[in-house]
């Protein structure tokens, strides 16, 4: 059998936790000090710890001051702490070691960010054998933001359940009964944290007969909820990621407003389209710079390491692009233009203006945009080949965004498992001419950073290696245009035919 | 979860000592450990305060006919589990020559816990066996003690040259172990050791009075002596392992 090392949380509904502790004792088990905490519960925006399963908290030890800590805990393994000044904003504020490396991957480039402080009065007792070896603890709670007055960690140690069954028989017979919920999760539900995070998908609920206005609507007014939700976010910098989905939510509003034609006026459908498009073009400098920035090491570790380490430079000067790029986005997000705009249009939504197929059904003006934006990429597509232009990937590049963003945001009208077949085919073809582009707009960048270089900063070695990057990207570029009449190929094929076809099918009445 | 080994071919360096600070020093830095301690003497395991006992003895544990996990036991420190040794481990040699691929055997007993930790540390006893072999073939890393007296870097030697036949070997992690500042030949001999390993790591491990406290006290120093200048060197030890072993 395995050895269990599962804790369990039993709850008091009317016994102090002092005087459970002291209860606790009476029947020998060892109390250790009692300790006050600041305990922060951390966690990105969109709740990626929780999604691996994962309890990050910054606990502060406040009486007897103490050394502040940082606790990884998952459902089923051993706990882990580890020694911190402050709770740090990325994986990569941490020292390299395990620790790290656990969170790495579950936050990537986000941020962690306090999602609810609580104080914590405890004391932890130990069960021992004859021999003094731990062999159960609990851990005793009191807090207001638990909602009981009691809460009692059990942790058995390894091989000894015998030990944990006894301490779980004093706590029933003390007034404890077992919570299906970790101390955790008791905490959320009392302080109202949504530990899922925000889900910044497009994702609405849209009836098989709804009118296509008011399917519109609803999209819209998903979409103004994400782009409102990460404003401040994207204004703050808290990373990069809320800027990312801020312009996603942009580029879909933008993209559902081109689908809306006759289900909307034109008027209010270009006014908004140019108040949108301006939006999305103050956010694309500093996103560009984001991407490249994110994809540093990636970039440069085709180089050997001391070419490379020659590169700092040029990352610290984009570093300061970005920094200055930043702080003009912020300017223009807190503008009295951006907040008129973001305002008025969603106070707008609902009031949005009929055109002429308004009262059609949603699913048949859905089955008529995607079948054309399909068409449309199909063509586009076909008409490439090695003698066009890249202007001529960049248009299909943004051909194949409006087809999906319009199979994303009428996918409630739409099968699930179909609908993402469908994305991952298309997902292919997108990767491979964002590759392209990246490699575009990095190029231009970089040329441009070493025109600006300080006589100081851009030293031989530095120019050098900045020119073997740039080599290097323009050699990206040409395997990424070399792969696209594959990649392409296999979009446009039986395969992707048969799940457009199903995909319209299921619009039909 | 990345094996690491305490291993010298010498007896007397400071494996156990080495075992029993970096696990707690792991531990305060994060990491979820296991200590497996396969020395018979069961040293670390008295350190850490676990029985020393086997259920079913080294027999069972090597046959693998329950697993890993009915062997684990806690410790005093949350993040520190142990598998305790006891006597019986003498015949560990013995017990994998008859078992298939004896190389492979350690490593696939841990396999299954491998999610619940991040660091299993395996105290080896001295010798280069059928048990040292496993070890190599389990571990992802040797931490080699090594003590500046004039025949450590031929005990280096020899097991460099016995795994450079291995098709993946371990990495060889040595460091300076017990080095007595105050004699200019271990001085020497440590300088040696630095400038001849390029992979010897930069701490050098004291030779200190307080780790003769370690068995008194049973506990690692970093719980009885936190800055005492051997406490601070296994904390710096650990952090130069992790700079080279993890992102």
């Amino acid at each position: 059998m395995a050895a269990s090392t599962l804790t369990s949380t039993w709850v008091h509904d009317s016994l102090a936790a002092s005087d459970l502790s002291i209860g606790l004792a009476a029947f020998g088990y060892e109390p250790g000090a009692t300790i006050q905490h600041r305990r922060t519960l951390l966690d990105t925006f969109d709740g990626r710890l929780f999604a691996a399963g994962i309890s990050l908290e910054h606990v502060e030890q406040t009486n007897p001051a103490g050394p502040a800590l940082l606790r990884l805990t998952t459902a089923d393994g051993v706990p882990a702490a580890l020694q911190v000044r402050r709770a740090p904003r990325f994986a990569s504020d941490l020292p390299p070691g395990p620790f790290r490396e656990r969170l790495t991957d579950p936050l990537e480039m986000r941020a962690t960010i306090p999602l609810a402080t609580w104080s914590d009065t405890q004391v932890e007792l130990v069960g021992r054998d004859g021999r003094g070896n731990v062999i159960v603890r609990a851990t005793v709670h009191a807090s207001d933001a638990t909602g009981r007055p009691a809460i009692v960690e059990v942790t058995p140690s390894p091989g000894r359940d015998d030990a944990a069954d006894e301490l779980v028989a004093t706590i029933r017979a003390l007034g404890g009964h077992r919570s299906e919920h970790g101390l955790i999760d008791l905490v959320s539900a009392t302080l109202g944290v949504n530990r899922r995070g925000y889900d910044s998908s497009p994702d609405v609920e849209l009836a098989h007969d709804i009118a296509a206005l008011d399917g519109f609507r609803l999209v819209f007014a998903n979409l103004a909820t994400t782009i409102d939700a990460n404003l401040a976010g994207t204004i703050d910098d808290i990373d990069t990621e809320f800027l990312h989905e801020f312009r996603v939510a942009i580029r879909r509003t933008r993209s559902v407003l081109g689908l809306g034609k006759n289900v909307l006026t034109d008027s209010g459908r270009e006014q908004a389209r140019a108040d949108f498009a301006w939006l999305a073009g103050v956010t694309g400098p500093l996103r560009d710079l984001d991407v490249y920035i994110l994809d540093w090491d990636h970039s440069v570790g085709h180089l050997a390491t001391d070419r490379a380490d020659q590169l700092q430079p040029v990352l610290l000067h984009l570093q300061q692009h970005r920094r200055a790029a930043w702080k003009r986005l912020a300017a223009d997000l807190r503008s009295p233009r951006t907040q008129r705009l973001l305002g008025d249009w969603t106070a707008g939504i609902s009031d949005l203006e009929p055109g002429p197929d308004a009262d059609r059904p949603l699913r048949e003006i859905a089955a008529k945009r995607i079948a054309k934006a399909h068409t449309m990429v199909l063509a586009n597509g076909r008409a490439i080949d090695s003698a066009s232009p890249a202007e001529a990937l960049h248009d299909l590049r943004k051909d194949a965004k409006k087809l999906r963003y319009a199979v994303e945001c009428f996918g409630g009208l739409l099968p699930a498992k179909r609908r993402k077949a469908f994305v991952r085919q298309l997902k292919d073809l997108q990767d491979n001419l964002g590759r392209h582009q990246d490699a575009e707009v990095h190029s231009a960048e970089l040329q441009v950073v070493a025109r600006e270089l300080s006589a100081e900063q851009a030293t031989p070695p530095t120019l050098l290696a900045l020119g073997q990057l740039i080599e290097h990207l323009e050699i990206e570029k040409i395997a990424a245009r070399s792969e696209f009449a594959e990649r392409f190929a296999t979009f446009d094929s039986n395969q992707t035919e048969c799940i457009v076809t199903d995909l319209l099918e299921s619009l039909e009445p | 979860m990345k094996i690491l080994a305490t291993y010298s071919i010498k007896g007397g360096v400071g494996k156990t000592t080495s075992a029993v600070n970096l696990a707690f020093e792991a531990a305060q830095a994060g990491a979820r450990v296991l200590v497996w301690d396969l020395d018979p003497q069961g040293a670390a395991s008295y350190c850490l305060r676990a029985k020393p006992k086997l259920k079913g003895g080294a027999d069972k544990l090597v046959g693998n006919k329950d697993g890993l996990d009915r062997h684990i036991r806690s410790t005093e420190f949350t993040s520190i589990n142990v598998i305790a040794a006891d006597f019986s481990l003498r015949n560990l040699d013995v017990l994998l020559d008859d078992v298939k691929k004896p190389v492979e055997r350690l490593g696939r007993l841990l396999a299954p816990i491998a999610d619940r930790y991040d660091v299993a540390l395996l105290d080896c006893p001295p010798s280069i066996s059928l048990a040292s072999e496993s070890v190599f073939g389990a571990a992802e890393a040797l931490l080699v003690p090594t003590i500046p007296a004039p025949l450590s870097a031929r005990t280096l030697t020899q097991l460099t040259e016995f795994l450079a036949d291995w098709d993946e070997p371990p990495l060889v992690l040595p460091y300076v172990s017990m080095l007595d500042r105050r004699r200019s030949l271990q001085r020497e001999i440590a300088a040696d050791l630095h400038s001849n390993w390029p992979n010897m790591l930069t701490t050098d491990i004291p030779s200190a009075a307080i780790i003769e406290r370690m068995s008194q006290d049973r506990a690692p120093l970093g719980a009885i002596a936190p800055r005492s200048a051997a406490a601070r060197a296994y904390r710096a030890l650990w952090t130069e392992i992790s700079q080279r072993l993890w992102r």
